[in-house]
C-alpha cells in the first residue's frame, strides 16, 4: 500500500483538501498506522514550531479591553487594578494608539468619511429643498409625509403608542479582555463564579487571549498582568475563553482549581484527557 | 465585476486596516522583533496600498510582500548604520536583568536566529502560516503552485526545528 505525501498530510491537516480528496486521504488515514504517525508527527511538529514563533510577539499584556450594553449606554466600571471600559470587542486599536502616541502617522480613515459623508448630506439637503419648492415633484410630497410623521411625534406623551419600558436585565452586559500571551504562555483565572455559570473554552483563531463575559446584573471585573487574566465575580451565563491554537502554554483556573490545561494544541481536563477543541464546564456543584 | 480594494465604494478601506493591520503587525514584529520598525512598515505597506487597484483576495498577499520588502530595505539600511554607529555605540547601563528576564531573552534569541537561517520563503511561509494564510494566499505571496505549499510548508516547519533544537543543543553545551 502506497503512503500519502507529506506535503498531502500537511494539506490535509490544514483543512486545505478538497472534499473529495480530503475523503479520501481519511479513508487511507484509517488503514494506515504509518501515515497516522506521521500526522501525529506533523501535529507536534506544527505546536512546537508554532510556539517557539508566538514567543517573538509582541509583550503587551492588555491590547482590547470591552464593556458594552445591547442598549444605549455602556456600562463603565474602571479601577486601579480593575478594567471594564472600551470600544466593541474585537476592535483593536492599541497599536495604532500606540502609533500616534509615538508621532508616527496613522491612517484617518473614519474623519475622512464623516467629512464625505457632512458634505453629500449637505448637497442632497440642498437639492431637496430645490426640488420640494416645485409643485407635483415627488419630493415635495415626501416631505409632506415626513412632517406629517415629525408632527406625531410632537404629540402629547399621553397620545403615544406604550413603549417597553428598559429593563436593566433584558439585556444582558457583555464584557470582554483580550490580552496578548507573554511568551506564548498565558494563565486565566476565575474567582468567585456565581451559581449558574457555565465556562467555554475553545481553541480559536488569532493571537490574543479573549475572555468574554455574559452576565446578569453584576459586573464581572477583570485584572490583568503580563501573560495573566483574571476575572473576578461573573454573574450567572457563559464565560467563554477563547485560546490561540498557536499558544504554547496555557492554564485556566477556578477559586485556585486547575480545571484546564493546553497540551499540544488541545484543551484538556480531568474528565477529557484525550483533548477537545472545546470544553464546556459549569462551574457551580462540580467538583473538578 | 471585481471589487477594487482601493476603489471607493467597493471596500472599505477603514474595515481593511482594522482587520489587516493587527496581523500585519504580528507578522512584521516576528520578523523585526521592533515595535516601532513594525508600526513603521505596517503604515507604510497601507500607505502604499493606497496607489493600488487589487481586487480583495489579492490585498492581503499583495500587503504582506511589500512589508516584507520593505523590512529586507531597512535591514540594508540599518547594516550601513550600524557599521557607522559601532564606533560611537555606548554600552547601557544599570542593574544587570533578573535570571528568568535573561533566560526569556535568550530563548527569544534563538527563535529569531533559527528564523534568520531559514531561507526567506521558508521564513515567510512560516510566519504566513501563523497569520491564517490559506495556501492560495501564501502561494501568490511567495510566486509557487498552490499545490506545493503542503510540501514546503513541512518542510519548513521541519527545518525550523531542526535549527532551533541545534541551537538550543549548542547553547547548552557552551555553559
Amino acid at each position: 500500500m502506497s503512503h500519502v505525501d507529506e506535503g498531502l498530510l500537511q494539506a490535509f491537516r490544514d483543512g486545505e483538501l478538497e472534499p473529495t480528496a480530503r475523503a479520501a486521504v481519511a479513508a487511507h488515514l484509517a488503514d494506515c498506522p504509518d501515515c497516522a504517525d506521521q500526522l501525529r508527527e506533523l501535529h507536534d511538529l506544527d505546536a512546537f514550531v508554532s510556539g517557539a514563533l508566538a514567543l517573538l510577539d509582541p509583550p503587551a499584556p492588555v491590547v482590547a479591553v470591552a464593556g458594552r450594553r445591547a442598549g444605549p449606554a455602556a456600562r463603565v466600571t474602571a479601577g486601579t487594578d480593575s478594567i471594564g471600559i472600551g470600544t466593541a470587542l474585537g476592535r483593536d486599536r492599541s497599536m495604532a494608539a500606540g502609533a500616534a502616541t509615538r508621532g508616527i502617522p496613522v491612517w484617518r480613515g473614519r474623519e475622512v468619511r464623516r467629512t464625505l459623508l457632512k458634505a453629500a448630506v449637505l448637497v442632497v439637503g440642498i437639492a431637496a429643498i430645490g426640488s420640494a419648492a416645485v409643485p407635483g415633484s415627488p419630493v415635495r410630497s415626501w416631505t409632506a409625509a415626513a412632517w406629517q410623521k415629525s408632527a406625531g411625534v410632537m404629540r402629547p406623551a399621553a397620545q403615544r403608542e406604550p413603549e417597553p419600558a428598559a429593563s436593566p436585565t433584558s439585556s444582558p452586559l457583555q464584557a470582554g479582555i483580550a490580552i496578548l500571551p507573554d511568551a506564548g504562555r498565558v494563565h486565566v483565572s476565575v474567582r468567585e463564579p456565581q451559581a449558574g455559570v457555565q465556562l467555554r473554552i475553545r481553541m480559536a483563531d488569532g493571537a490574543r487571549v479573549r475572555v468574554t463575559a455574559v452576565s446578569g446584573p453584576g459586573a464581572p471585573r477583570f485584572r490583568s498582568g503580563p501573560g495573566h487574566l483574571e476575572i473576578v465575580g461573573p454573574g450567572a451565563g457563559d464565560l467563554v475563553i477563547d485560546l490561540p491554537r498557536t499558544l504554547q502554554n496555557a492554564a485556566v483556573e477556578v477559586d485556585g482549581r486547575t480545571v484546564a490545561r493546553l497540551e499540544s494544541g488541545r484543551i484538556v481536563s480531568p474528565d477529557r484527557p484525550d483533548g477537545v477543541d472545546e470544553l464546556t464546564l459549569p462551574l457551580d456543584g462540580t467538583d473538578f | 465585476m471585481k471589487s477594487r480594494a482601493t476603489r471607493r465604494g467597493a471596500v472599505d478601506f477603514e474595515s481593511l486596516y482594522e482587520r489587516l493591520y493587527p496581523s500585519l503587525f504580528r507578522y512584521l514584529y516576528r520578523l523585526t522583533g521592533d515595535g516601532d520598525v513594525a508600526d513603521d512598515i505596517a503604515q507604510e505597506s497601507f500607505t502604499r496600498l493606497l496607489r493600488q487597484t487589487l481586487t480583495e483576495p489579492e490585498v492581503r498577499p499583495w500587503l504582506f510582500t511589500v512589508a516584507t520588502n520593505l523590512v529586507r530595505d531597512g535591514a540594508r539600511k540599518t547594516v550601513r548604520r550600524e557599521r557607522i554607529l559601532a564606533s560611537i555605540r555606548i554600552e547601557p547601563m544599570g542593574p544587570p536583568a533578573p535570571d528568568v528576564v535573561a533566560e526569556r531573552n535568550e530563548t527569544i534569541a534563538q527563535v529569531r536566529a533559527a528564523l534568520a537561517r531559514l531561507s526567506d520563503r521558508d521564513r515567510r511561509l512560516l510566519l504566513m502560516r501563523g497569520e491564517g494564510f490559506s495556501y492560495k494566499e501564501m502561494a501568490e505571496a511567495v510566486g509557487v503552485a498552490p499545490a506545493s505549499i503542503g510540501t514546503l510548508l513541512a518542510r519548513a516547519l521541519r527545518r525550523f526545528a531542526s535549527v532551533y533544537r541545534q541551537q538550543g543543543v549548542a547553547n547548552e553545551s557552551r555553559r
